[in-house]
């Protein structure tokens, strides 16, 4: 079978006989039909003659009717048939034309001939079916009668013609009716088969499944073209003007479509066997293209749509729904729903809800943005806005507010992480030196205490002790410096007394000051100042901003400490006089940044930059003023 | 003589403190981690232990710990750590006093000297004659004599009320103004600085370092105190 099936020849051969078998089957079909419909299978043979006769003899009458009004000589015509003819005026009983003479004849029939059915087409023709007498309208045609006519076929068929071949072919049918019915049968069974066989060995080809040309054809032409096919075959046969040219016909186009269909079916079973029927189409491509088409349109359309900005997206749908609204009022008023004003009332109010229904939700996704946006304003890092149920610019908007927390979050995160590694840097590396410096000052002061003669080395000394003395204290202030600044220090928030912490804080450096020849002058203008803070950090504060001034205050100078209480804030200010000239522009408050370039003084330059960083770190406020050589530091803090 | 037991992994430190010790009169030994120091602490004889925190092998603070299970001697921190958390813990776990690096050598000296004193003469014959005894610091009111380590120290009237005063109230905070009040027996109008003055000077006085007080302390933006139980 497998082998039978990549067999060109057998399948040529397997189209013949499909062919022959559906011949076979249709004529057989046909007959069997023909021969049933006339009950050849339920009546005996004579009877079956006579009723077959006596519908021919019927339409034969009408084909006489045709002679007559063609004016042909109906004598002539009929001297070599089997027929016997008479025709009579029926009202005045007159024959017209006959040739039979008595003769003997198996059926006979008779049809009342009326004139008009002839002519009707030509004029408007109205008849009594009553009468005798036809009428004419517009013009003054002639009035005819209508006649009667007989038709008698002879029972011996001398002559050779439709009526003798009829009758001699039903004698041959009825002999062979049940045979009929056996090879209508078996060319059925046969036809399958081989159908069967055709569709299953279609498109096999060198061991496996190809299309040919034909299979490549766009499906959906093929079928068009089928069809239309089909179409043309109905036409052609409609065309025929006679029996024997119609058979002829069915038998021609029949053969031609029998092959087409074939073939169309074969290669529908090749492509099924393939698959991508419905692929191959030129309707699927269009769609296909069409569909493209549609969605390029469309993207395009919402690029657009996405390029314009949000207002004015606004007004363009505004604008678009107003439009509707006002066509849509025009149309309702030009139907004959206008007088039904409840109709259009309904209408509008519907798309207006629909509209303000729209409206809440855009501000009810902008004020979700806005709560989103101040909650990263005011440092809420894990916030995210919700973008569910948002959608184009919103969503955009809120993604990106979204991504901007992220990004600062992380920006934050990594800062955060260096300052601690920094500070955790400094510490260590700081402890590490302290155990040197140990070494150093102690060396350098067992070295003073022996007796050295030379005067040069016992100024190196000195230099030694001074410079390691404040290398300690560097070290001492880097530390301290990188913990204020990051934050690194426990502060212990309480209610202080400004004033008691200042007097305290003159107590310690009335020494110092007095040796710098400075006059201290403290104004409290209200009593019991009192604010929030750490007390040790914020006397760490004091001490820096007092140990500046004892070093930097011009000798012989006052220096002014003032407490006041403005606005709900407690402000402290240092002011003292330079001694040396003061760089405006350098920001004291940095590390290492000294008012006087040389770095000749004493001191880390870390003093204004740790009070700084104390304070903000208690909630409070540290700014410096210069004013060529006053020199102001004021702090704030909230007073309580 | 007596004998201090030195221990630090840094041998300049280590013998930078033999020669100042020595030079004082006192017989050192030297120890460079915390196990070297137990077992010479149990074969020798040992008055005080002078002890660094971060040390390898074992560190000061659980050495302390273990010498604590048998023995009752001074021992003094050096350590680098300047953390308050660290000094605190050292004190908990037994140490008598501490000093942060890097140390004035006259100030180890000076703290050695107090904590041998208070260890050796364990001051039972003191208390009877002073009405107020505080650590190392002894207040006779009735002599008008104040007892540093056992030395008599030199106080002005004024100072010598203020420390009767806060000893008095050991432990509790007084502000600048009770205190002038209580003292000079006045109102204080913008004369809290005078007693800020005082106190100093007073610290300075009774403190071995006076920018580390462990006796007289600031508190600041409120005032003073003395230690309770120092």
């Amino acid at each position: 079978m497998a082998k039978l099936r990549e067999n060109l020849i057998a399948k040529i051969v397997a189209v013949i006989l499909a062919y022959i078998t559906v011949l076979s089957f249709v004529f057989s079909a046909v007959f069997t039909g023909v021969m049933g419909y006339y009950k050849f299978y339920f009546s005996n043979e004579p009877t079956v003659e006579k009723e077959i006769l006596t519908d021919m003899a019927k339409s034969e009458i009408y084909y006489i009717d045709s002679l007559m009004h063609r004016g042909t000589d109906l004598n002539g015509y009929y001297a070599d048939k089997n027929v016997y003819f008479v025709v009579t005026n029926t009202i005045t009983g007159d024959v017209i034309a006959s040739n039979y003479s008595g003769e003997e004849y198996i059926v006979s029939a008779s049809e009342e001939m009326l004139f008009s059915q002839w002519f009707s087409y030509e004029a408007d023709v109205e008849f009594n079916e009553k009468s005798d007498k036809i009428t004419y309208f517009d013009d003054g045609f002639e009035i005819r009668t209508s006649y009667n006519i007989e038709l008698y076929v002879a029972k011996k068929m001398t002559k050779n013609d439709l009526f003798s071949v009829v009758s001699k072919i039903v004698k041959i049918g009825y002999n062979l009716r049940y045979s009929m019915v056996a090879i209508m049968l078996i060319s059925l069974i046969l036809a399958i088969a081989v159908h069967c066989f055709l569709f299953c060995s279609a498109g096999h080809k060198d061991g496996e499944i190809k299309l040919n040309a034909i299979d490549k054809l766009p499906f959906d032409v093929y079928t068009a073209f089928i069809i239309a096919a089909a179409v043309c075959s109905v036409i052609g046969v409609d065309a025929a003007y006679n029996l024997a040219s119609r058979v002829l016909f069915i038998f021609v186009i029949g053969t031609i479509d029998y092959f087409l269909g074939l073939g169309y079916t074969m290669s529908f079973a090749t492509r099924m066997k393939i698959g991508g029927l419905l692929k191959n189409t030129i309707i699927l491509r269009l769609l296909k293209i069409f569909w493209k088409a549609t969605k390029k349109g469309f993207k395009m359309f919402k690029y657009l749509i996405s390029c314009l900005p949000t207002i004015k997206k606004t007004i363009i749908g505004l604008i678009v729904l107003l439009t509707l609204e006002f066509f849509a009022v025009v149309f309702v008023l030009n139907t004959y729903w206008a007088h039904d004003w409840g109709f259009l009332l309904f209408g509008l109010i519907a798309v207006n809800i629909l509209a303000v229904l729209a409206v809440l939700y855009l501000a009810f996704t902008l004020q979700k943005i806005k709560v989103g946006g101040e909650k990263i304003a005011s440092g809420d890092l894990e916030y995210k806005i919700d973008t569910t149920n948002m959608f184009g610019d919103f969503k955009d908007f809120s993604q990106s507010l979204n991504n901007i927390n992220q990004g600062l979050q992380t920006a934050i995160e990594e800062k955060m992480k260096s300052e601690r590694f920094k500070t955790e840097l400094i510490t260590n590396v700081s402890h590490d030196i302290k155990t040197p410096i140990t070494s150093i000052i102690n060396y350098v002061d067992l070295l003073k205490k022996e007796d050295i003669e030379s005067e040069n080395a016992k100024e190196y000394i000195e230099v030694l002790d001074r410079q390691s003395g404040k290398l300690k204290k560097l070290v001492e202030d880097l530390v301290e410096a990188s913990k204020a600044s990051t934050g690194n220090l426990s502060v212990n928030l309480e209610v202080l007394d400004v004033s008691v912490l200042l007097s305290q804080t003159l107590g310690e450096f009335e020494d110092k000051l007095k040796s710098e020849k400075l006059i201290p002058v403290l104004r409290a203008e209200k009593e019991n100042v009192k604010i929030l803070a750490d007390g040790k950090h914020l006397w760490r504060v004091f001490e820096n901003l007092m140990s500046n001034i004892c070093k930097y205050a011009q000798n012989g100078t006052r220096v002014y400490l003032d407490i006041a209480s403005k606005n709900g804030k407690a402000v402290i200010t240092f002011r003292n006089i330079s001694k040396y000239q003061l760089d405006v522009d350098a920001e004291l408050c940095e590390r290492f940044v000294r008012g006087d370039s040389s770095r000749n003084t004493e001191g880390s330059g870390l003093g204004l930059s740790i009070a700084k960083s104390l304070v903000e770190l208690q909630n409070g406020k540290l700014e410096i003023f210069v004013d060529g050589d006053l020199f102001k530091v004021r702090i704030e803090f909230k007073e309580i | 003589m007596y004998k201090i037991l030195i221990c630090d992994d840094e041998r300049d430190i280590v013998s930078a403190l033999k020669i100042y010790l020595e030079a004082e009169g006192y017989e050192t030994i030297s120890a460079y981690n915390g196990e070297e120091a137990l077992e010479i602490i149990e074969k020798n004889e040992i008055h005080l232990l002078l002890m660094d925190i971060m040390m390898p092998v074992l560190d000061g603070i659980s050495a302390i710990a273990r010498l604590r299970e048998s023995s009752n001697i001074p021992v003094i921190l050096l350590t680098a750590k300047g953390e308050d958390t660290d000094k605190i813990l050292g004190l908990n776990v037994g140490a008598d006093d501490y000093i942060t690096k890097p140390f004035n050598p006259v100030e180890v000296i000076a703290r050695v000297r107090s904590q041998l004193r208070r260890y050796m003469q364990l001051g039972g014959n003191i208390t009877t004659r002073n009405d107020y005894v505080i650590g190392n610091i002894e207040l006779n009111d009735s002599e008008k004599k104040v007892l540093v380590d056992g030395e008599e120290v030199n106080l002005t009237p004024t100072e010598f009320e203020i420390l009767k005063l806060l000893m008095q109230n050991a432990g509790a905070v007084l502000s600048p103004k009770e205190i002038y009040r209580k003292v000079w027996n006045d109102e204080a109008f913008g004369a809290e600085s005078t007693v800020a003055v005082h106190i100093r000077h007073l610290r300075e006085k009774i403190e071995i370092n006076p920018a580390e007080p462990r006796y007289l302390k600031v508190v600041w933006a409120h005032g003073y105190k003395m230690e309770k139980g120092v």
